[in-house]
């Protein structure tokens, strides 16, 4: 049994409430990190293990884990009884994820429910829900050095479907292949599915491994939010790991280039009545979340809310795109314009687009507009507190970091940011690709009978 | 003086407040100790489906389609400031949103409560709508409404909704069409805000922190009280019947989008709680993820995980819809019908029962956290005439003897129609 370090982070904070309210960090040890939010503000907790591992190699057979983990277990074998159990344990949510954070791909299983104090027959569901998860993580439905052939086939099918399926989300999907261009020689430009070709090929005996290595080699970040048994749940957590043989952590570093060279142009057609336009730029930064306060301002002026420029100019003022922001990716240092619009206004859409950031870069940028996302950052940012999701998220955001930083502090360092500071940002973004997505129909044909 | 109500659920520890102010506005306000954000939502019972304007023993006008979204667009303008601008100065975050049977205007705070409040009572108050800014909208929904024609999941639903109703304006986009936009002019707008947007017709939500005397106080000082005016939904004489069975659409899509759809017809307009719960109660039994349909699906890679159902019911419509992605959208529909005869023959077996409805009310708890969701919930509790806490008291009382009555009378294969969006590959 591993002993804990005490509390690195004990950050108390001044809400109300009975229980603790405050972020808890134990590094358990290097590969093993804890994070929890005591409250009973919530009628219901979370508790998610997430596992990272590098972006690099076959992404398919670890992209498949948590949906494979999540859908049985030994004392539940399959589908059906997997989800009795939790229809059993009033609705808790037992849900798979996986997505990229950086260069890291981060396998993620968490548990929704209810609190104990709702229990209709006094159950204990924070402990009956944590061994669910324990044993859906640590005892799988395997034997012989196997995962049951069936389920991984179901399991195949809807992961090929889901690589289908965002092809037909045209806004994700134009962004999807922006990135892959734009990142064609970084590990980014990966897909957090895996291939096709890879989904294809898995095999029982493959996923049996994976699982293993990603015992072994992943970073574990325990998150724990609301009215659960932290203690307990630690505890569990830490005698399942400790029977973990060989457990060496592999961490990944995520390649951030502070500058584009000449913009790359690419784009498809396809028969849809609009087009979508997508642009990346490099932030002029060297490392995953550096100078995150300043960019993070610049990429809301820019592109944020309703009083940014590409919303009030190239959206409203122009009427040139019926959506048209900007999202900054901190953890691999990008930031990606999209936007909706009409065939024929693209060109004009993208002109308009650059040309608003030129003027930020030429004295573009108020104090008055400054002040105006300063709060609406602060809003945004102190409202992590309402819900177990957003806290959650919110340790999620920081999974990759040594160092944890509490929603108050980014406030903090958000509000100091200055008009010079937005202004370099401004100065240091270069546009690294232009992806369009033609539309080129008037709409398709019905057919009835 | 306005008179407070509060109401209580023991179980869950929490209250809200119930207000008639002397405007006619209802005020619903939830206050949740400890929480940093606050949350308004005013909202009018008024959506897409309101396409007539009628007011007691008075004549009918009829409405182009898409003019409550198009009144939704138009009132955050002013004469001066916009309210978006407006809200930028506070930092709150603003929005606004319209439904088949309702219009609401919102936002979310961590500071400054009071202030936003009276930015949200005055802009819905205070319309302003010129020939010209009318005009300009007129493109920028027409971009909203072509954009939403390229949606596969937008479009598989209106044409089900399409092959079910002959009348009922449920079956047209929220936003209208490009031709029936252009027919609304400023004073059509003005004509639909005086008649929808009486004090009398609407309801301010307020959930987070927050208190009833911070509400009131801003409400007494902003709300103007203006002479009732009664609105009437006409009967949509929607036939029981069906327009026709199937429909398929060719889109650029690489998997099959399909919506299932079983129409019901009812003598009263609306579906009250309890039918709305058991109705779920008896989808979850069905085709609900710990049922032995689902599992088979899946198993034969019939559905994905994106497959759902819903009890799509509002004023004058209910129809049960299961949506979902298929490669054999029909062997999906073939098999839920099947699943449901076979159900009605044997019975819903009640430990079945017993866990779905332990799920519902688990579900039902986890409603409890979310603000914007509390807020929301008050005012769709209120369009419907019940309180909010009811259905948490109802579960116990529900059974599985009324779960099969249900599934008897409802789930008509006589009335059901498939829609289908597919690629050219599939087509």
């Amino acid at each position: 049994m591993l002993k804990y370090k005490k509390s690195d982070y004990p950050i108390p904070t001044e809400r109300s409430g009975t229980m603790n309210d405050q972020f808890v960090i134990q590094t358990i040890d290097e590969g093993f990190r804890v994070c929890s939010y005591e409250t009973d503000r919530f009628k219901t907790g979370i508790l998610s293990v997430n596992l990272v591992l590098p972006l690099e190699g076959n992404i398919a057979e670890k992209a498949m884990l948590p949906t494979l983990l999540c859908a049985s277990c030994k004392a539940h074998p399959d589908l059906l009884s997997m989800n009795r159990t939790l229809a059993g344990l009033y609705g808790a949510d037992l849900a798979p994820s996986v997505a990229k954070h950086g260069e890291n791909l981060v396998l993620r299983l968490s548990m929704t429910q209810i609190c104990d104090r709702f229990a209709l027959e006094g159950e204990s569901l924070s402990l009956e829900c944590a061994k669910l998860l324990c044993s859906a993580l640590f005892e799988p439905n395997v034997t012989n050095g196997a995962f049951d052939a069936g389920e991984v086939e179901r399991e195949k099918r809807i992961m090929l479907d889901r690589l289908e399926a965002q092809k037909n989300n045209k806004r994700a999907y134009a962004m999807k292949q922006m990135i892959e261009l734009m990142c064609a020689d970084e590990a980014f430009s990966l897909s957090a599915l895996g291939t096709e070709e890879d989904i294809r090929a898995l095999t029982p005996e493959q996923l049996y491994a994976s699982w293993q290595d990603l015992l072994r080699s992943a970073f574990v970040q325990l998150q724990i939010v609301g009215d659960l048994q932290v203690e307990a749940i630690t505890d569990l957590f830490c005698s399942y790991f400790d029977r973990v043989e060989g457990r060496s952590v592999r961490r990944g570093q995520t390649q951030v280039l502070p500058t584009a060279a000449a913009p790359k142009r690419g784009g498809e057609e396809e028969d849809v009545r609009q087009s979508k336009l997508v642009l990346g730029f490099r932030c002029g930064m060297t490392e995953p979340f550096e100078n995150y306060a300043a960019v993070r301002t610049f990429a809301d002026l820019y592109g944020g809310g309703t009083y940014s420029r590409l919303f009030l100019n190239v959206r409203e003022k122009q009427s040139l795109c019926y959506y048209c922001s900007a999202r900054f990716l901190g953890a691999k240092g990008i930031l990606i314009v999209q936007s909706g619009v009409e065939t024929e206004n693209a060109g004009k859409a993208e002109t308009e687009i650059l040309r608003q950031l030129d003027e930020m870069r030429e004295g573009g940028v108020t104090e008055e507009d400054l002040q105006k996302s300063h709060r609406s950052l602060r809003e945004y940012y102190l409202s992590v507190f309402d819900t177990p999701e957003e806290l959650d998220g919110w340790f999620y955001s920081q999974v990759t970091d040594d160092e944890f930083q509490t929603p108050e502090e980014l406030v903090d360092e958000l509000q100091a940011v200055t008009v010079d500071e937005v202004v370099a940002v401004a100065e240091a973004v270069t546009l690294d690709t232009v992806f369009l997505l033609k539309g080129t129909g008037d709409g398709p044909e019905t057919e009835e009978d | 003086m306005a008179t407070v109500t509060e109401r209580r659920h023991e179980r869950l520890g929490d209250s809200y407040f119930e207000v008639k102010h002397e405007t006619g506005l209802t005020i619903l306000v939830y206050p949740k100790p400890g929480y940093s954000t606050s949350y308004a939502v005013i909202g009018t019972n008024y959506g897409s489906i309101d396409d007539a304007l009628k007011e007691e023993g008075g004549t009918e006008t009829v409405l182009p389609w898409g003019t409550a979204h198009f009144l939704e667009h138009k009132l955050f303008e002013s004469e001066e400031l916009d309210a978006f601008e407006r809200f930028a100065e506070t930092g709150a975050s603003a929005n606004a949103y319209t439904s088949f049977d309702r219009t609401c205007y919102l936002f979310s705070c961590s500071s400054d409560f009071a202030k936003n409040l009276e930015i949200l009572l005055d802009f819905v108050q205070h319309p302003y709508f010129t020939q010209a800014t009318v005009e300009k909208e007129q493109g920028i929904i027409g971009q909203e409404i072509r954009m939403y024609l390229d949606e596969p999941g937008w479009q598989v639903l209106f044409n089900l909704l399409r092959c079910l109703y002959h009348r009922h304006p449920v079956k047209i986009d929220i936003a209208g069409t490009e031709e029936s936009i252009a027919q609304i002019s400023a004073d059509l707008l003005y004509d639909c805000y005086r008649h929808f947007y009486n004090l009398n017709n609407m309801v301010l939500a307020c959930a987070g922190n927050v208190t009833v005397d911070d509400v009131l106080e801003v409400c007494d000082r902003l709300l103007e009280a203006k002479p009732a005016v009664s609105v009437e939904r006409p009967d949509k004489e929607e036939p029981a019947d069906i327009v026709q069975p199937y429909i398929a659409q060719e889109f650029p899509v690489t998997l099959p989008s399909f919506a299932l759809g079983f129409k019901e017809t009812h003598d009263t307009p609306n579906r009250t709680l309890r039918e709305r719960m058991l109705t779920d109660l008896v989808l979850d039994c069905v085709a609900g993820e710990t049922s032995p349909l689902y599992e088979r699906l899946l198993r034969e890679g019939l559905i994905d995980n994106g497959f759902g159902y819903e009890y799509f019911c509002g004023p004058g419509y209910a129809t049960v819809i299961f949506e979902g992605r298929s490669r054999d959208p029909e062997a999906v529909a073939e098999a839920v019908k099947a699943e449901i005869r076979a159900l009605r023959e044997t019975g819903i077996p009640p430990e079945e029962f017993d866990r779905v409805r332990k799920m519902n009310y688990g579900q039902s708890i986890m409603g409890y956290n979310d603000i914007d969701g509390l807020a929301n919930s008050l005012i769709g509790a209120w369009l419907n005439g019940a309180g909010l806490f009811e259905e948490l008291d109802l579960y116990p009382e529900l059974t599985v003897e009324d779960a099969n009555a249900a599934l008897q009378r409802q789930l008509r294969e006589e009335y059901s129609a498939l829609s289908v969006v597919r690629g050219p590959a599939d087509a």
